[in-house]
């Protein structure tokens, strides 16, 4: 659960508040829960969690610049089989928080668009947008990363 | 673009991830999942339970409750005494509705004397003025002539002491009255038997014990009510008369019904818990009336009188109360820090908390069960006052906590929850000092100015403070007596 907290958050300081208000959640309301899976039930506990704590800092974060992302020529090469999953996930955690948020939901936790939109307070056409943004902002991070690796 | 198989790959890797949760974290989890302590709510039950049980059982006493005195006397005529069965006194025909005083004693036993060679169930004439003579002057019971009326039965007079006669028939013991109604004590108990005995015929008769005696010369008509049958069945009457009398004191008590309503204002004491991490720097008062401070009650009473100006009341009420309280607090994070140069140069930093302003608007729906003494004075004929104390429970039906942080609503908590049905309940006192007016014969009704306190707190729980309200109200009952005396 704890990666899920990170998932969602800049800093790990930030994963541990959430963990740890989220745990609260899950012992306070632990009469709510009626059968199902225990794990997913839990998971959605720390989402909705990792969520609130967005709604609630989204006016002191930083809006990334996008047009200082250098475009990069397309690699066919499999960049990701060849990153750890650490490595993966300080990458997914430079995109902007918008599509952080979207890009997890929908590609890591299999929300569709509508819970996604109902869950952010957002337009369903937002996040498909910010989705489509997530991934080819992420894929050219991936590029850049490969070359990076490559001229060491 | 990420094509599906680079999505699908780092889902697995992100799913695959393990994060080691911070070595502290369980320790600060346990420490605000500690359970909270039950020994509260037991509390609450076992005092409502004990309120519930001892509320009834007092009521039920005072309504239940008789004069201990009156009963006694009555149970105590209504017995044969020891001295009647004397073989002195056996033989002395009763008077007829006397006091026991010591000539009449005298006056007594001189008439008995002279009847017990004749006829022992002297026969007194039926007349009113006869009757009435007899009671007035009992002292000549013996002296009054038989008139009765063949074939009807005697009348016998019962007494223990030779005390307190009684009239009774074995023919029409129904219409009989009580044998305390004899009591030559009164003229207006007097007139009673005096009515009574108009319509049937009249016979002087001696204590039960000594009715077989004394029957034995009188007439075959006579005999039959004198047979020891019939002195059994008269002597069961005055027990059933005895049981009528404290029937109709049972029902005789005046008690009243009525219905209230009464606007309350409130107020409150506001203590801060000081185990709590956060700091209240100031609570805000509104000045002059605030709306959502106003509740409403309504009531319905029940009293019954306990003595003679003091009743005991109960009342069922509703009470819809509400609360607005706001207060600015901090939670010690330091927002600025001022620096300022000494004199000596030195530098002195000086933290400014951030503060907050948290608001806290409540309504309170309330059951509650209330026993008191309303005490009345100053009696006139349509107008008296009265003083009321009294103290009760409430139990909260339904309550709402509305709050707003800076202002801006974050929550409403809606209470009691299901884990603690009892919560914020509570008990209050009342005092309060009234004028009642009567309305027409049987209608009062009653303005009264009255200070409601609770006791516990409702927000202790909750709250960083303690709360302890208290209202203002004006009472306006409107009430029905019934046994006015």
């Amino acid at each position: 659960m704890m990666a899920v907290c990170v998932r969602y958050t800049k800093s790990r300081f930030e994963a541990e508040d959430i963990f740890q208000e989220a745990f609260l959640k899950v012992f306070k309301n632990i009469n709510g829960y009626h059968g199902g899976s225990f794990e997913g039930w839990m998971r959605q506990i720390f989402i909705n969690t990792a969520i609130n704590h967005y709604h609630k800092n989204k006016k002191y974060q930083e809006q990334l610049d996008y047009s200082t992302v250098e475009e990069v020529v397309p690699n066919d090469e499999d960049i990701i089989s060849t990153l750890s999953g650490q490595e993966l996930m300080g990458i997914i955690n430079q995109l902007p928080e918008g599509y952080r948020l979207v890009f997890n939901l929908y590609i890591v936790e299999g929300f569709n668009h509508r819970e996604i939109a109902d869950m952010l307070q957002i337009a369903e056409g937002t996040s498909k947008s910010q989705l489509a943004k997530a991934k080819s902002y992420l894929k050219k991070m991936l590029q850049k990363h490969s070359i990076s690796e490559n001229a060491d | 673009m990420l094509t599906d198989k680079e999505q699908e790959e780092i889902r697995q890797k992100l799913l695959g991830l393990e994060e080691e949760p911070p070595l502290d974290s369980w320790s600060k989890i346990s420490a605000q999942i500690r359970p909270a302590r039950k020994r509260r709510p037991w509390g609450w039950l076992f005092l409502a339970a004990l309120l519930l049980l001892v509320v009834p059982g007092g009521v039920y006493y005072v309504i239940n409750q008789t004069p201990e005195t009156q009963f006694s006397e009555t149970g105590y005529k209504s017995q044969p005494d020891a001295g009647a069965e004397t073989p002195g006194l056996d033989k002395r025909p009763a008077p007829l509705a006397t006091t026991p005083t010591p000539s009449h004693q005298k006056d007594t036993e001189v008439a008995a004397e002279e009847n017990s060679t004749a006829n022992i169930s002297q026969e007194v004439p039926t007349t009113e003025s006869n009757t009435k003579s007899q009671l007035n002057e009992p002292e000549k019971p013996a002296g009054i002539p038989n008139t009765r009326k063949p074939g009807a039965i005697a009348f016998q007079t019962r007494s223990g002491k030779g005390k307190t006669p009684v009239l009774v028939s074995s023919r029409d013991s129904v219409t009989q009255d009580k044998p305390n109604q004899a009591k030559p004590t009164s003229e207006r108990s007097a007139d009673k038997v005096t009515t009574i005995s108009i319509d049937a015929p009249v016979t002087a008769v001696p204590a039960r014990d000594s009715v077989e005696k004394q029957t034995q010369p009188i007439s075959p008509v006579d005999s039959a009510a004198t047979t020891p049958q019939a002195a059994k069945d008269q002597e069961e009457l005055p027990a059933k008369e005895a049981t009528e009398e404290k029937t109709q004191k049972k029902t005789g008590k005046p008690w009243y019904l009525g219905v209230t309503f009464a606007p309350r204002y409130a107020f409150r004491s506001v203590k801060p818990v000081q185990e709590d991490d956060v700091y209240i720097s100031k609570i805000t008062s509104r000045k002059g009336l605030d709306m959502d401070r106003m509740g409403y009650e309504f009531g319905l009473n029940f009293g019954k009188q306990v003595k003679k100006n003091l009743y005991l009341e109960t009342s069922l009420s509703l009470m819809l109360l509400r609360e607005n309280i706001a207060y600015t607090y901090s939670n010690g994070v330091i927002d600025t820090v001022l620096q300022r140069m000494g004199n000596d140069g030195t530098i002195q930093l000086t933290p400014v908390y951030a503060i907050g302003e948290r608001q806290l608007k409540s309504s309170y729906a309330y059951g509650g069960l209330r026993v008191g003494l309303n005490y009345f004075f100053l009696e006139r004929p349509r107008s008296r006052f009265n003083l009321t104390l009294a103290g009760g429970m409430n139990l909260l039906v339904r309550g709402r906590t509305q709050e707003y942080l800076d202002g801006v609503w974050t929550e409403t908590i809606i209470f009691p929850s299901k884990n603690n049905i009892l919560e914020q309940s509570n008990y209050n006192f009342l005092i309060g000092g009234g004028y009642n007016l009567r309305v027409r014969n049987s209608f009062e009704l009653m303005l009264m100015p009255s200070l409601n306190y609770f006791l516990g707190s409702t927000f202790k729980k909750r709250e960083p403070i303690g709360l302890r309200p208290y209202s203002v109200g004006f009472t306006i009952q409107v009430r029905r007596h019934f046994n006015k005396s």
